[in-house]
C-alpha cells in the first residue's frame, strides 16, 4: 500500500475515463475530486471510474466514491466503474453504490454501455 | 416441494454470507481508522482534533454507506465544541466551533439519559425525544448517534444520517458502530499518548542542544532527569570564575580576511571549551574573543579532596596556555602581529549569583556578581601566557601553588585594593594527583 494515489482523466469523445493509481483512501480524496473536476467538463455525458490499478480501497476510500457517485448523480451524468475485484464489488453492492453506478468486468464493456441509449439511465435527483 | 425447501434454505445462507461479508467489511473499519491515523505524521507534530476527527468520519461514513453524518466533540466542561458534518447530498464538508448552547443541550441529554441504551436510534424513538440534542440531531438529519465514552465521561459523538441505500439503521448497526466509536477513541489516545511523548522528546532534544554548548554531556544528563536543577531563580553560592582573553588580538582582526578570523576564533573556542569541560566545568559564554568560564556550578566539586574547583580552574587555566600557544604555533600569528598574540586568563573565586537569567524567550544560564567582574579586569591585566588570580583563590590553592605576588589593584566593587597573584605552576606534588 503506498499513499502516492493519482487519478488521470481520459476523454473518449463525450465519455470521461478516469484512471485511479494507488489506494482510495483519505489520501487520494483531492486527486479524485480533482479527476472528477477535470472529468465534468461541459459536454460529458458519461464517466468511468477505472480501478484496474487500484491497490487496495478502505472504508474511507468508499464514502468518497460515495460522494463522486453521489455529485454524478446530481449533475445527470452516467457513472459506471470497472476494474474492480469480486470482493469490492461486494462492497459496492453493499453500501448501494451499484444501485447508481453500473460495474463492468472490463473498460471496453463500460465504454460500450456509455454507447448505448441509458435505458437504465439513473434518474438525478 | 424438497427442491423449493432446498432453494430457501440455499437463498437463506447466501443471504446470511452477504449479511456476514458486510459485517466483516464494517468491522474491518476499526483498522482503517488505525492505518489512516498512523499515516498521518502531521497529527504527532499537531495532534488537533480536527484533523483526526475528519478521518474518523470520513471512514466510519464509508462502513455504513452513510451519505451524512457529524461528529460533535466537547470539551470535559461542555462550554464548547467542534462540530464536524459531512454532507454528500449537499456537498458540504466543514469544521466549526458549535454555540455554547449546543454543548450545554448536549450537557443535559447526556445528563438525563438513562444508561441504557447508551446510543440513539431515529427509529427507536426514546423517552428523551423532546430533549433539545435531540431535535438537534433530528434536524441535522442523523438518524443514529453514537456518544463518545471515555472514563465514564460523555465528550462528544458520532452520528450518521441516510444511508446511500436507503435501508434504515438497526439495533445491530448501533452496536457495531458503539464498538468502532470505542476503538477509534482508543487509537486517538494512543497516538495523542505518542505525540506528547515526541513533544517531551523534542523539548530534552532542544534542551540538550542548548546546554551542551555549555556542559558536559554528563551534566546535561543530570539536568534532564532532575538530579540537578538549575536554579531558574537564581542562587547565591561560592564559584570560581575563569575568564580567557586574546591579548594583541586587534591587528589580527584588521589583517585577517574576516572568514580566516572566524576560523582561528572556531579552533580557539572549540580547544579551550574541550579543556574545560574535561574538569567539568561549565562554559557560561562567548563574548568577541573571550571565554568565561564556571567552575563550581551547577556540579560543584567542592568536597572532592584531590581536585576541587578552585583548583580545576588554575589546571584549566595552565592546559588553556599550553594549547593555545600549539593553536598559534599552527596559525602562524607571529607574522602578522606586532606583539606577540597570547591569552590572558584571570581567575576568582567568590560569592556569585548563578541561575538561568534572562527574558522567557532568551534565557543563559550565567553567573552574575563581583567575581565575574573581577575575573574579566585580571584576563584583560595579564599579558599573553600569563594568568592572574585573586587572593581568595590563592588562599584556597596556596600549598599547590608556585605564584608571584602583583601589586594590588583598586576594583570596582572592591572597597580595598586587590591583593592579585600571577601563577607561576603547580607544585609537582599536586600534578601526581
Amino acid at each position: 500500500m503506498n499513499n502516492e494515489t493519482t487519478a488521470t482523466v481520459e476523454r473518449r469523445d463525450r465519455v470521461a475515463i478516469i484512471h485511479v493509481v494507488g489506494d482510495v483512501t483519505t489520501f487520494a480524496e483531492e486527486a479524485i475530486q480533482q479527476a472528477y473536476q477535470d472529468a465534468t467538463v461541459v459536454g460529458t455525458r458519461a464517466i468511468i471510474l477505472d480501478f484496474r490499478a487500484a491497490d487496495y480501497i478502505n472504508s474511507a476510500g468508499i464514502a468518497i466514491l460515495i460522494g463522486i457517485v453521489t455529485q454524478a448523480r446530481r449533475a445527470g451524468l452516467r457513472i459506471s466503474v470497472t476494474g474492480l475485484s469480486s470482493h469490492f464489488q461486494k462492497i459496492f453492492s453493499m453500501v448501494g453504490l451499484t444501485q447508481y453506478a453500473g460495474m463492468y468486468p472490463t473498460l471496453e464493456d463500460a465504454l460500450a454501455n456509455c454507447a448505448e441509449t441509458p435505458k437504465t439511465w439513473p434518474n438525478p435527483l | 416441494m424438497a427442491e423449493s425447501a432446498l432453494t430457501d434454505e440455499i437463498r437463506r445462507l447466501q443471504a446470511r454470507i452477504a449479511e456476514l461479508e458486510r459485517r466483516n467489511f464494517q468491522l474491518q473499519t476499526i483498522y482503517d481508522i488505525g492505518w489512516e491515523l498512523e499515516r498521518r505524521p502531521e497529527l504527532l507534530l499537531d495532534p488537533t482534533a480536527t484533523d483526526s476527527l475528519r478521518v474518523i468520519l470520513t471512514t466510519i461514513m464509508g462502513a455504513f454507506g452513510a451519505t451524512c453524518g457529524t461528529i460533535l466533540q466537547t470539551g470535559l466542561d461542555y462550554v464548547d465544541a467542534i462540530v464536524i458534518q459531512r454532507d454528500f447530498e449537499a456537498e458540504t464538508h466543514s469544521a466549526t466551533w458549535s454555540s455554547t448552547a449546543l454543548s450545554a443541550d448536549y450537557c443535559r441529554w447526556r445528563a438525563n439519559a438513562p444508561v441504557q441504551p447508551r446510543s440513539w436510534l431515529a427509529a427507536r424513538p426514546g423517552a428523551d425525544e423532546d430533549a433539545s440534542f435531540v431535535r438537534w440531531l433530528r434536524a441535522g438529519g442523523l438518524q443514529v448517534w453514537v456518544p463518545f465514552q471515555v472514563d465514564d465521561q460523555t465528550i462528544g459523538g458520532v452520528g450518521l444520517g441516510q444511508r446511500f441505500t436507503g435501508e434504515p439503521y438497526q439495533v445491530d448497526d448501533v452496536a457495531l458502530l458503539e464498538n468502532i466509536v470505542d476503538n477509534a477513541l482508543v487509537r486517538l489516545r494512543q497516538i495523542r499518548l505518542l505525540a506528547q511523548s515526541l513533544a517531551h522528546q523534542r523539548e530534552q532534544y532542544r534542551i540538550r542542544g542548548l546546554f551542551e554548548q555549555f556542559m558536559v554531556p554528563q551534566v546535561v544528563d543530570m539536568l534532564l532527569d532532575g538530579r540537578l536543577k538549575l536554579g531558574a531563580h537564581g542562587q547565591r553560592q561560592t564559584a570560581t570564575i575563569l575568564m580567557a582573553d586574546l591579548r594583541n588580538s586587534t591587528p589580527l582582526i584588521e589583517q585577517l580576511h574576516s572568514e580566516a578570523m572566524v576560523c582561528i576564533l572556531n579552533d580557539y573556542f572549540a580547544a579551550m571549551t574541550e579543556i574545560v569541560f574535561r574538569y567539568e566545568g561549565t562554559v557560561d559564554k562567548f563574548m568577541g574573543d573571550s571565554i568565561l568560564a564556571i567552575f563550581g556550578a551547577p556540579i560543584s566539586h567542592q568536597s572532592d579532596p584531590d581536585l576541587d574547583d578552585v583548583m580545576r580552574a588554575v589546571r584549566v587555566s595552565l592546559e588553556m596556555q599550553a594549547a593555545f600557544t600549539d593553536l598559534a604555533a599552527t596559525w602562524q600569528l607571529d607574522s602578522l602581529a606586532e606583539k606577540p598574540v597570547g591569552l590572558g586568563i584571570g581567575i576568582c573565586t567568590g560569592e556569585v549569583v548563578i541561575g538561568s537569567i534572562g527574558s522567557a524567550k532568551r534565557l543563559e544560564y550565567t553567573a552574575i556578581g563581583p567575581p565575574v567582574n573581577l575575573a574579566a579586569r585580571l584576563s584583560k591585566l595579564a599579558r599573553g601566557g600569563e594568568t592572574y588570580i585573586d587572593e581568595r583563590t590563592y588562599l584556597a590553592a596556596s600549598p599547590a601553588l608556585k605564584v608571584r605576588r602583583l601589586r594590588p589593584i583598586r576594583a570596582k566593587g572592591f572597597r580595598q585594593p586587590v591583593r592579585i597573584f600571577q601563577v607561576r605552576e603547580i607544585c609537582p606534588a599536586d600534578l601526581r594527583k
